[in-house]
């Protein structure tokens, strides 16, 4: 494991005033709309740390993983990684940053290449970053198989000979071919059966003890990320709206948003009933964002204020920020 | 009938042939279903409970699939039913809604018109009365501005409210019973927990049967009165909802339910099942859950374990159901 100098507070990656903007044509007269994917969101993840980031469909959390994969250029906006900032870095620059920075995907049906083996799979990374011979990179493959607990046998093997939850562990391999120390799990265990996500969520666990690794991980299912994570972002329309430590966040939610996401989560357990949920359900429409706060429209408590004046994401208690005009209160 | 069953299926097993094999997707499946009972149908993905309750509405094709055992609507058996027959049934006596709303609505139809459909297929209503029907429907799943979105295509609506449309269309001749394949799956929790409690709401109003088909645990909790847990084409557990998860007899089960992640879970482990769902081209000679059973003896592995009935109406295929508990 490389292991880099101490920086101060141990920050790993430092995002500012991200803006992404998406642009769809109409067909009517080539007018084209644009929206905000992302808007002026800033977070930082510390060294070692499992950082959640939930929110329903469509609220830009996968644009966000992108942009900090280097794979989609933010329209302005800084993204330090260790300190150096992958918004402007050359494309062989950033070849070199692709070693660091992993991803881990929700399907692992698309994100192997059928006709490819698992050999072939695992040594392409390497292969890019010109790591060899071929002696040390089976030797890397070999032991990262045995890792994920794929036995090796299965070099020669196919992705579709491979289970669900054998194929996201080989994805997950595959994450690690190049040693990366920090890896982004997009709704990485969300496709999985109960029993396998089970084994997945701690195979993840102790890979991160054991290579030292910090996990963004990105799931619209709070239960996981909150089971998984140290600190929890909640983002709504392209914005954090609350973001705390996750012993923090259940215990003191500050807002409604949050609040509403935590309500609408099915306990299983027949004695705690679905509650009714205070929100209206769906995300209102991009290309049109509500003025003020984007959740006025869905939230009960909404005043003139919210409708007019759009809340800043403010630290309200040490390391819990929320971006609500009425979260000076915790709500009832 | 004398236990007035509104469903009862017998011993059902399907075999589908794929490349020179025989998967035995579905393996002697017996369950049952009382007029407005709400079954929650519980397993992981391959465990057969699509296919045990497709064949409900004979939605497997055979051939090329095998299907033995025998199902029966109301007392009669659909087995060697006509598919004439069958039309008549689908959608009037029972209806099944499924997770992928999108793929499952006409995309080149209006809603209203795909409501309507059924409406004068089954009743013989007209064009106009069946639209006006169809306008009350949405009403009734909660579709805002029912009057202007009977005009909309699937692709103008959000993914709750085409699955509010899907909910409508099985609605629409007022089915006895309705089978939802993984209604909310595709959703968005604050989404689902609508639908939930829509499916809840239309249950009290209709005195429909519900079977809930779900993977999720969480989901099926509140909503039903009796669970089936299958496990490799088979069920390996019945009871009322609060037994199995209070008190879980089979050891998948309790396995299921200790694996799923709370959110007031602390530790920083999960409980595993260890391996994964067996391969279903052979029936293994004993209990099929042996290979990844915590408790499995040299009993276990060669002797299949039968449905035994435990008191509060529960069955348990397990040899150690009665000891482990």
């Amino acid at each position: 494991m490389t292991q880099s100098t101490n920086t101060a507070d141990q920050l790993l990656l430092k995002a500012e005033y991200l803006n992404k903007k998406f642009s769809i044509s109409t067909g009517r007269g080539f007018k084209k709309l644009s929206y905000y994917a992302v808007r002026d969101l800033s977070l930082e993840i510390k060294k070692g740390e499992i950082f959640g980031l939930v929110g329903e469909s469509g609220c830009g959390k996968s644009t966000l993983g992108s942009m900090l994969l280097g794979l989609q250029k933010p329209d302005s906006g800084s993204i330090l990684f260790e300190g150096k900032d992958l918004t402007n870095l050359s494309s062989s620059k950033l070849k070199e940053l692709r070693k660091d920075i992993q991803t881990v995907f929700q399907d692992p049906y698309d994100s192997l290449d059928p006709r490819f083996t698992i050999r072939q799979i695992m040594e392409e990374p390497l292969i890019i970053q010109g790591i060899g011979p071929a002696e040390k990179r089976t030797e890397i493959i070999l032991s990262l198989l045995d890792r994920v607990d794929i036995p090796s046998d299965f070099l020669s093997r196919y992705p579709h000979q491979l289970s669900g939850g054998q194929r996201q562990r080989l994805c997950i391999a595959r994450a690690l071919t190049l040693s990366p120390r920090f890896l982004i799990l997009d709704e990485a265990v969300s496709a999985l059966d109960v029993s396998v996500q089970a084994q997945v969520i701690n195979l993840l666990l102790d890979l991160k003890e054991q290579l030292e690794l910090t996990y963004l991980f990105i799931s619209h299912d709070l239960s996981i990320v909150k089971f998984m994570s140290d600190r929890i972002a909640v983002m709504y329309f392209g914005r954090i709206v609350e973001l705390a430590d996750k012993h923090e966040l259940s215990r003191n939610i500050r807002h409604p948003y949050t609040k509403a996401l935590f309500l609408a989560m099915p306990e299983p357990d027949p004695d705690i009933p679905v509650e009714v949920n205070h929100i209206e359900a769906g995300v209102p429409s991009l290309i049109n964002p509500p003025g003020g706060c984007a959740f006025h429209p869905r939230c009960p408590y909404a005043t003139d204020r919210c409708r007019k004046e759009a809340p800043e994401l403010r630290e309200i208690s040490e390391g819990h920020l929320v971006a609500c005009h009425l979260a000076c209160e915790p709500i009832s | 009938m004398a236990e007035n069953k509104m469903l009862r299926i017998k011993d059902l097993r399907v075999v589908f042939p794929v490349g020179g094999k025989q998967i035995h997707a579905v393996n002697g499946v017996s369950v049952d279903l009382a007029p407005g009972e709400a079954l929650g149908v519980i397993g992981e993905s391959g465990c057969g409970k699509s296919v045990t309750f497709s064949s409900v509405l004979k939605l497997i094709q055979s051939p090329p699939a095998m299907i033995s055992g025998d199902i029966e609507l109301n007392g009669r058996s659909i087995m060697d039913l006509p598919e004439k027959e069958m039309q008549k049934i689908r959608g009037k006596e029972v209806s099944m809604i499924f997770q992928e709303p999108m793929r499952c609505l006409n995309p080149v139809e209006k809603i209203g018109v795909q409501i309507a459909e059924s409406l004068r297929l089954h009743e013989g209503m007209t064009m106009k009365q069946a639209l006006n029907r169809a306008v009350e429907l949405l009403k009734m799943v909660e579709m805002p501005d029912a009057e202007q979105r009977i005009g909309c295509y699937p692709h103008q609506l959000s993914g709750g409210l085409r699955q509010r449309a899907m909910i409508a269309i099985a609605l629409a001749c007022s089915p006895k019973l309705l089978i939802a394949d993984e209604p909310t799956t595709a959703l968005d929790v604050t989404i689902q927990s609508q639908i939930i409690r829509l499916i809840q709401k239309l249950r009290k109003e209709t005195g429909m049967g519900i079977v809930f088909i779900s993977h999720d645990m969480g989901v099926v909790a509140s909503l039903v009165d009796r669970i089936a847990v299958f496990y490799a084409g088979q069920i390996v557990e019945q009871g009322n909802t609060r037994d199995i998860f209070r008190n879980p007899l089979h050891p998948y089960t309790a396995g299921l339910i200790k694996c799923i992640p709370r959110l007031d879970t602390e530790s920083r482990r999960l409980y595993t099942i260890r391996g994964s769902t067996p391969n279903l081209t052979t029936i293994p000679e004993g209990c099929c859950f042996a290979p990844r059973c915590p408790y499995a003896t040299e009993t276990c592995r060669t002797v299949k374990p039968e449905q035994t009935a435990f008191p509060g109406g529960r069955s348990c295929a397990c040899h150690h159901a009665a000891s482990l508990n």
